[in-house]
């Protein structure tokens, strides 16, 4: 199997981060998940996608519903504030504290049952919107967190351990991500955590919901023999669409490759990012081919990761609503108040 | 001798202590002891922490025990995590891991036996590293004369399907427990009792989902939620077999509309779920009630509120049960006590559902419902009654909606010739066609909530315990039934004269059978897990509780109600009545 990343400019990790902090600084508290999840493989690239692109941790803002996935959040970035909402209802919170203050870097964890179920409708919304944070899937095909059923991810004819086989079809939430526009969709897997951190620091590089489904094996009760979101089964099945690399805009580095060889995308910060074909050339800012693309992999039972799609210039939510630049939750009490005109001319039009 | 013998085990995940747990219970029951089983856990879902608490006795029992008569641990650190939940009797006798030398405060208490045991060692010796659990309750079955023959067969029942070899190995492990435990020569701890008829161990999950099917539930539909996920796991496996349907919805709106639709059709339709999902629920409750469409909601109470304490008991949703929703929406709100009448009140809820047409709620709690209890084998029997469903006569000039004495209407299904109606939401005429007319409006609330009354007349549901007149009379709901039952056992043993009044039935709650307990009564105690005093509240907007003369013990919960707890507050009112009494004197 190739490579899923390129690697770009130096290897060497510096000690600290261009604002002085060191990688510990970005750590959250313990994990009480299962020995091997795959979320907790999430949650260290998070951690080393933060440090490396030098957010101040407290200008992060995470979200999250309720499932193991959910609880997340409280295993790294203790630095930043967190908003463990209900289950399914983390994009209605998040949507109203980004538009109470869009200064925030927002980042939402959910699972499989939390978005793709009880939250299907409030996370499409999200997408329509195009709320400016990052949403991370934590996919497992099961809720974790209640012992183990099915979710809407589940792929046809995956086995419980109980024996139990799932029989509808599953739910792809990058298809349908793509469909309702979203600008920045990617699938990675909780196994490959060079491609991961990639993803993760375009998705932080980009200005309008990134949407991230990540296959994230639940080593309790999704990861025998008969699951199509093991590890064994996933490493397998595991088909990518190009290699990434992701160049930061403070970074001159030229990517010296053939011309065709390799696809730069330019997001809204002037970082790049820089995708190799593999075996094919494969255009993601080309929607209609992600979803003809995504169709394909879900026939050949290929699970597809990588750059799905990219549109880093669509507008988000807060440019379509002209907000001030400055956060709401920040303005000053002279600035929110209307003066005594606007209300006297209120109070006219009501006599 | 003892009459009873409470047991916990704790360890980490794969350290056995429930499964060891699992066996005793097991055997007791089919020994016929009285058995009560609780298990707490950490915060992880696979490899945390785990104590699993057993209380054995000859007589009957209704809770948990407040405190310990013996213990066995295998990680101390493990057991800290269960301090404020497992205290441990003056006199207990405590087993731990060579390993692991017991904290001094262990031992603190001079009546206190505590002993180090090898197991992990010995287990290893006679060739089960993973059998120190069954080393444990070897131990513990020598030193409190449980029955050994009874637990040797069991644990070849719990290992049949491993190789003979494993079995062999755990065998050895028991033996090894007893000889060890028979060598610490502890005298006069013996479990006193004699082996009788076999009884069930079910839990009240288990017992609501049993009582489902019996009562003639064809359709379930729910979501996966802690602490009622259980009900849903049975129905999966045991519906589809019974001819019928278990659908696992996207969300708690949709296994309620499921279930509103489900018996529209003229199947019995029964959801499940807890706090979070019951809030959700409302909403379709409301259809159902103004539709008057007979739907049994269980929810299974934690605390709360939202996510609150998933996997810890507490009584607050009253308030949301008997009250939740818009508008003026006639529901029944049933409450089980233990176990056993988790069975009963789910038949119960059915019976009432179907012959008035609304929508019921069994509400129990997460103590109730994931505890395992023993039972009569005998005891889950209950009369069903079934869908009154419109007559010839009835659809020769249908009205769904007819305004009868008794609130109820003929109901078709469709399908049903001349049976075609409109089912709204919108408030409606007799013929079921939209109104908005006020007077209609008002008829057809009255008509609603005449369906109350008349199972206000048919249903007196209740529980009352002690002497006909009482100085103290306790008022508590649900499962505050088993340490209230066992504290008015107690007090009135030492002479007080203490009563007990349980309503079964929260809506319509039994006024007249309340109001006469209370003036049997001198003093009145309401005791119940929630902090805001739901039921004392609930109970005053219906019936006149004494003023001066009535005091309210609510609690948060995470953790049910303790009898020697009961029982100070009962002594804090009884004394200081005596006080005063003697002051008038
Ligand atoms: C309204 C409501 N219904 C049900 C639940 C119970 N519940 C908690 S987490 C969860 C599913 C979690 O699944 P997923 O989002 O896939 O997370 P995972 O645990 O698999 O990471 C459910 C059903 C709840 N908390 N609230
Ligand atoms: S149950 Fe599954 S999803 Fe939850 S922590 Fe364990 S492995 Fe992870
Ligand atoms: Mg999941």
């Amino acid at each position: 199997m190739a490579e899923s990343t390129l690697k770009i400019g130096t290897a060497e990790v510096p000690k600290e981060n261009r604002i002085g902090l060191k990688a510990t600084d970005y750590h959250g508290g313990k994990s009480t998940l299962c020995a091997g999840c795959g979320h907790d493989a999430i949650s260290n690239q998070i951690v080393r996608a933060f440090y490396e692109m030098s957010v101040k941790p407290e200008r992060v803002a995470k979200f999250s519903g309720i499932g193991c996935s959910s609880k997340t959040p409280a295993y790294f970035l203790s630095r930043a504030h967190g908003f463990n909402a209900v289950h399914g209802r983390m994009p209605a919170i998040a949507t109203g504290a980004m538009l109470a203050n869009h200064h925030l870097l927002g980042i939402g964890v959910s699972g499989d049952g939390d978005t793709a179920s009880i939250g299907l409708g409030q996370f499409m919304h999200m997408i329509r919107r195009n709320i400016p944070m990052i949403y991370i899937v934590e996919n497992n095909g099961v809720y974790g967190l209640t012992k183990g059923q099915f979710s809407a991810t589940a792929d046809e004819g995956s086995k419980l351990k109980t024996g139990v086989i799932n029989d509808l079809p599953p739910m792809d939430l990058c298809a349908l991500a793509v469909q309702l526009g979203c600008g920045f969709v990617a699938r990675g897997f909780a196994g490959d955590p060079k491609q991961m951190v990639n993803i993760l620091k375009a998705a932080i590089a980009h200005n309008g919901l990134a949407v991230i489904d990540v296959i994230s094996p639940c080593v309790t009760f999704n990861n025998h023999d008969g699951s199509t979101k093991s590890y064994t089964y996933a490493k397998e099945h595991d088909e990518l669409l190009h290699q990434i690399g992701f160049v930061p805009s403070y970074e001159q580095i030229e990517v010296d490759y053939e011309p065709g060889e390799v696809k730069e995308v330019t997001m809204h910060d002037g970082s790049r990012i820089v995708l190799k074909k593999i075996e094919e050339a494969y255009d993601p800012t080309d929607a209609t081919n992600a979803l003809v693309r995504l169709k394909q992999a879900e026939s050949a039972g290929q699970m597809l990761t990588g750059l799905v799609h990219l549109q880093p210039e669509k507008k988000s939510f807060m440019d379509l609503l002209h907000v001030v630049d400055e956060p709401l939750a920040t303005l000053t009490l002279e600035r929110t108040r209307p003066p005594r005109e606007a209300l006297d001319k209120i109070m006219q039009e009501l006599m | 001798m003892k009459q009873q013998l409470t047991l916990s085990i704790v360890g980490s995940g794969g350290d056995g202590a429930v499964a060891a747990g699992d066996i005793l219970s097991m055997t007791c029951a089919r020994e016929g002891l009285h058995v009560i089983k609780t298990e707490a856990y950490g915060p992880q879902i696979r490899g945390g922490e785990s104590s699993c608490t057993v209380r054995l006795s000859s007589t009957p029992i209704f809770a948990q025990a407040d405190t310990l008569d013996a213990l066995v641990v295998f990680s101390w650190s493990d057991f800290g995590r269960f301090r404020t939940e497992l205290v441990l009797g003056d006199d207990a006798v405590v087993l731990h891991d060579s390993d692991d030398p017991a904290p001094d405060e262990i031992a603190s208490s001079p009546g206190r036996k505590v002993f180090a045991i090898p197991f992990t060692k010995m287990a290893r010796e006679v060739g089960a590293p993973n059998g120190k659990n069954i080393l444990a309750l070897g131990a513990v079955s020598a030193i409190f004369g449980l029955p050994a023959e009874a637990l040797r067969s069991a644990i070849k029942g719990r290992f049949k399907k491993k190789t003979a070899a494993v079995v062999e190995a755990n065998l050895k492990a028991f033996e090894a427990g007893v000889a060890a435990g028979a060598a610490l020569g502890i005298k006069n701890e013996g479990l006193q009792y004699k082996a009788s008829t076999l009884k069930l161990l079910m839990s009240g999950n288990e017992a609501s989902a049993v009582a489902a099917v019996d009562a003639g539930c064809r359709f379930f539909a729910g979501y996966p939620i802690t602490p009622s996920s259980e009900i849903l796991h049975f129905m999966a496996e045991w519906l589809p077999k019974l001819g019928g349907n278990c659908l696992q919805t996207e969300d708690e709106l949709a296994a309620m509309g499921a279930v509103v639709g489900g018996s529209f059709a003229g199947v019995k339709s029964m959801t499940a779920t807890s706090g979070p999902g019951l809030s959700l629920m409302s909403e379709m409750m409301g259809l159902a009630s103004m539709a008057e469409i007979p739907a049994v909601i269980v929810n299974v109470q934690r605390g709360g509120p939202s996510t609150g304490l998933p996997t810890k008991s507490e009584q607050s949703d009253l308030m949301h049960a008997v009250y939740g929703g818009h508008g003026d929406m006639p529901r029944v709100v049933i409450a089980p006590v233990d176990v056993e009448d988790s069975y009963h009140a789910t038949v119960e809820a059915f019976n009432i559902a179907e012959e008035f047409q609304l929508p019921v709620i069994v509400l129990t709690d997460q103590s109730i419902a994931q505890r395992r209890e023993t039972l009569a084998a005998d005891s889950l029997v209950h009369e069903v009654v079934e869908r009154r469903l419109a007559s010839p006569e009835d659809l020769k000039e249908f009205k769904r909606y007819r305004i009868t004495p008794d609130g109820i209407s003929p109901m078709s299904v469709p399908g049903m010739v001349g049976g075609m109606y409109q089912t709204n939401g919108l408030e409606h005429d007799e013929s079921g066609r939209p109104s908005s007319m006020f007077v209609m409006h008002e008829e057809m609330n009255a008509k609603r909530y005449r369906k109350l009354d008349s199972i206000a007349r048919k249903y007196r549901l209740f529980r009352r315990y002690g002497p006909e007149k009482a100085d103290l009379g306790i008022i508590c709901y649900g499962s505050s039934m088993g340490p209230v039952r066992e504290a008015v056992d107690k007090l009135n043993a030492s002479g007080q004269r203490v009563a007990a009044f349980v309503p079964r039935l929260l809506v319509p709650l039994p006024v007249q059978d309340i109001e006469k307990f209370v003036a049997q009564c001198d003093h009145i105690l309401v005791a119940e897990l929630t902090y805001s005093a739901q039921l004392y509240h609930y109970l005053r907007t219906q019936v006149d509780l004494p003023r001066g003369k009535t005091r309210v013990f609510a609690r948060s919960g995470g953790r049910s109600l303790g009898v020697n707890e009961v029982i100070e507050q009962a002594m804090r009112t009884l004394v200081r009545t005596q006080e005063v009494e003697e002051v008038l004197a």
